[in-house]
């Protein structure tokens, strides 16, 4: 039987950018994953957009659900990736009540089911699915050359992982024709090695009908949960395996390793080549300023974003706009989110300080990894931070001389009347 | 507030002192600062002073000064109720006969300054550099019911004869200008920032035009303080007129150290089109291992592996191991290859500064033989696109002109003062 060959013209995009991800603790306070600030100038959800519009899907549907304010503020009409015009264009979709009592979205079949007025609307033959949650640069065309070629029902996206760490993702088993036999969410025994990216190509008409059982007789809503395995079972899921770089995200120490990675010679991450596109504005008066740096700057192995302003030493570290490194302050393997002030003589290691944060003059903030290896996890959250990370969240305000150990974390908002002496100890946690 | 005046930017002037950088586009359009273009600092004084309409006039209609200002939209000027656009020369003329001076630039274009509802003209110049709020110029010109108001400035004795002076009474009010005296009679200098009652002004300025006096500072204020209310707005800030290589050096300089010279871009709200030259795309600046970056200025999109020292860099400049950039502006996507060492240079985009080359300024430079009058303060300039091959040897005040190749360079040495061209 032969199927019209469908392309990215033919295809409705859907980015599921709901989720808070509490394992990225209080950067997530007040933003979704999508949200959080990448690579100095963008946000994690730059990698969906960027990538569906390079390929050519020019609607696009965003799943938006947690605090979704910033992540609107950001995306806008979509024009910075080249999604507003005649025939394209950006919809947000957060929860809404629809026909009898809508609630939160209970996963993301739920929430694409919620939207299915949304999808027929738009009368696209194939419908992109998407996590903006993920980190990656990727052409999604040849994922269209496999499902035209296999005449798959939903066409996924797997790229390998260490096997050590294959327990963590859902993992697929694929045949000699590209089509995936086996497939388990976190198996305890890692039945391959390939991960699923959350990208999948369906059949519009097909996810539809998918959806409208799941809708009657579902229990967790989520497409990898109640929907894929049906469909693998009956040999209908192709899977392409996309080599390049793609990070996850889903803790602290991944998140940090993710900027890290855009750093380097050949970094793994290769901001300057993925050419992604963002939304360089955020409603302010007048641009960002180029790099202004001092008599006592000593910049290596680092990216710095536009509007810093620098005269202390930043080594193997990535800084946003508008960060100010005072005379004598040292930055080592470091994370700067927008805005903050790190004030003379100030010494960071290790890192991840939010926007909008000041830390006063001769502060020592976090440790190196050697002092750091023993130290103690956060006690509040242990299994969120262990791996010696220092957390500053926004708006903070850290008193001059202040040492602050690892695996603190300072929750956004706190002042100093918040502290309770000259020391945070590991694994503390400062609540405002 | 009434409604402001139409803002008219007269941006023609030939910019012929800055040499190659004025060969290939509208003097308003030489890049400045990284990532601005001259025109920037008018066109984001006039959209934060609430200006309404803008209209800019130049003789030359590049498509790069077109494509920078397009219709306004970088400076939150293109709308229902707002607009800015490049005003064409008149049909029929020749470029050497549209711009007779810079009343007549006026009077020419009073179509589209009739067209609105205007009471006032607010004339700027598109080459200057400073920050300004008009409305202060503006409350005041109103206060004093003039017919004609200019911004001036305290200017050093010695360099009075290079500006129009006025001499004010106690109240501000112009009783004698004189424009670029060799006997200046005070210190007051005209910025080249005037408010005019359109009426009165556009009638005074057809009276003189038809008995051929075409200039502003010249013809037409002279003529005004005679019979009609013309003022001193006083002014204190920076203000520069980058007319020369030598001034256009020493502005970019003055923004390493912002606290010091006053020109402080982060203060001062300006914006650009970050569409031009694709700056929007490009990531973040990357500092290599062996990085060495001192009391300089760097744009997004750069690559720094070498040294950089009290330097300005436009985004997509890479600096390789080794390389040294030190009192230099280098505009766009310029390769400082291993190991080359570039001293006092500015140089236009897409050039090549080939591995181990050196380009130095010396004491005992001598001027440019074919530009004295552009280069004899020691910087070398390059030309957009051209190549310095490797191991080359550059002295201060050589010129190498735009698209120059490797072929070109007969031999690796320019003795100061040469010029190189493409054959």
């Amino acid at each position: 039987m032969s199927k019209t060959i469908l392309r990215a013209r033919d295809t409705l995009g859907m980015i599921l950018a709901g989720g808070r991800v509490n394992e990225l603790a209080a950067l997530t306070l007040h933003r979704p994953k999508s949200a959080v600030p990448f690579g100095g100038i963008y946000r994690v959800i730059d990698c969906a957009l960027t990538n569906l519009s390079s390929t050519g899907v020019n609607r696009i549907g965003i799943l938006s659900q947690y605090r979704p304010y910033s992540l609107m503020d950001h995306v806008r009409d979509g024009r910075y990736w080249d999604l507003h015009g005649f025939r394209r264009g950006i919809s947000f979709l957060p929860p809404h009540t629809g026909e009898s009592n809508s609630d939160w979205y209970k996963g993301t079949a739920d929430a694409l089911y919620q939207n299915i007025a949304f999808i027929n609307h738009n009368k696209k033959a194939l419908t992109l699915i998407v996590s903006g949650d993920h980190i990656y640069r990727m052409d999604y065309n040849p994922l269209f050359e496999l499902h035209n070629r296999t005449g798959a029902e939903m066409t996924m996206a797997v790229t390998p992982v260490p096997i050590d760490s294959a327990s963590h993702y859902g993992l697929a088993e694929i045949d000699a024709d590209g089509f995936v036999t086996h497939y388990r969410e976190k198996p305890a025994y890692p039945i391959s090695s390939l991960a699923s990216m959350t990208v999948y190509l369906f059949d519009t008409r097909v996810l539809i009908d998918e959806l409208k059982k799941n809708a009657k007789s579902g229990k967790t809503f989520q497409i990898y949960d109640e929907i894929l395995p049906g469909m693998v079972e009956r040999k209908s899921v192709a899977a392409y395996c996309h080599n390049g770089y793609w990070a996850y995200s889903r803790s602290l120490d991944e998140y940090y390793q993710s900027n890290m990675d855009c750093l380097g010679k050949q970094p793994a991450a290769d901001l300057t080549n993925w050419n992604l596109h963002t939304n360089h504005d955020s409603g302010r008066i007048g641009d960002h300023p180029p790099i202004l740096t001092g008599t006592k700057t000593d910049i290596r192995n680092s990216i710095i974003s536009q509007g810093c302003s620098i005269n202390g030493l930043v080594h193997n570290s990535v800084l946003s706009p508008m960060v100010r490194i005072e005379s004598g302050a040292e930055i080592h393997d470091s994370l700067i989110l927008e805005g903050s002030v790190i004030k003379e003589e100030s010494i960071i290691r290790r890192s991840i300080i939010d926007k909008n944060v000041v830390i006063g003059r001769n502060a020592r903030v976090g440790k190196s990894s050697e002092t750091g290896k023993e130290a103690e996890p956060n006690r509040n959250e242990p299994n969120l931070l262990h791996c010696g990370l220092t957390i500053i969240g926004k708006n903070t305000f850290v008193p001059e001389n202040m040492k602050i150990g690892t695996n603190v974390i300072i929750f956004p908002d706190v002042q100093t009347r918040h502290f309770t002496g000259l020391c945070v100890s590991d694994g503390t946690t400062v609540f405002p | 507030m009434k409604i402001p005046p139409v803002c008219m930017i007269l941006a023609g002037g030939q910019g012929s002192r800055l040499n190659a950088l004025a060969w290939h586009r509208a003097k308003p359009a030489v890049p400045f600062a990284g990532i601005h273009r001259l025109i920037d600092f008018t066109l984001s004084n006039s959209a934060n002073s609430g200006i309404l309409r803008i209209g800019v006039l130049t003789q030359y209609l590049p498509l790069s000064l077109m494509d920078h200002i397009g219709a306004g939209e970088s400076w939150d000027m293109s709308a229902r109720t707002r607009e800015c656009r490049i005003l064409p020369p008149n049909e029929g003329a020749s470029a050497k006969d549209w711009y007779l001076g810079t009343a007549h630039a006026i009077a020419t274009n009073s179509d589209f300054i009739q067209r609105g509802p205007e009471n006032e003209i607010l004339i700027l110049s598109g080459d200057h550099i400073y920050h300004m709020d008009y409305r202060e110029m503006i409350q005041f010109h109103r206060e004093k019911k003039a017919h004609f108001t200019i911004a001036t400035m305290p200017v050093p004795k010695e360099d009075a004869h290079r500006f129009g002076i006025a001499v004010v009474d106690d109240n501000n009010r112009v009783i004698q200008f004189q424009e670029k005296p060799e006997v200046p009679l005070g210190t007051l200098g005209s910025m080249g920032v005037y408010i005019a009652d359109r009426d009165v002004t556009l009638s005074r300025i057809n009276e003189l035009v038809s008995q051929g006096k075409t200039d502003i500072g010249g013809d037409l204020v002279p003529s005004l303080i005679q019979d009609s209310r013309v003022f001193a707005f006083p002014f204190k800030g920076y203000w520069r007129d980058v007319g020369t290589l030598g001034s256009f050096w020493d502005c970019s300089m003055d923004l390493i150290k912002p606290e010091l010279s006053g020109l402080d871009l982060q203060r001062w709200s300006m914006r650009t089109n970050l569409n031009s030259s694709e700056i929007y795309d490009r990531s973040p600046t990357s500092f290599g291992h062996n990085a060495q970056i001192t009391e300089s200025y760097i744009s997004q999109g750069c690559r720094i592996e070498g040294r950089v020292h009290r330097s300005v860099l436009s985004p997509g400049v890479v600096v390789e191991k080794n390389a040294e950039v030190v009192d230099s502006v280098l505009f766009h996507d310029i390769r400082v290859c291993q190991g080359s060492k570039v001293f006092k240079t500015i140089s236009d985009k897409f050039t090549v500064i080939g591995p181990g080359a050196v380009l130095k300024p010396s004491e005992n430079d001598s001027v440019n033989t074919a530009f004295p009058d552009h280069l004899n303060s020691g910087i070398i300039l390059l030309g957009n696109r051209s190549l310095v091959p490797e191991n080359a040897r550059v002295s201060g005040n050589c010129l190498v002109f735009p698209e120059v190749t490797e072929s070109d360079w007969t031999s690796r040495i320019l003795e100061s003062g040469e010029t190189l061209k493409n054959h």
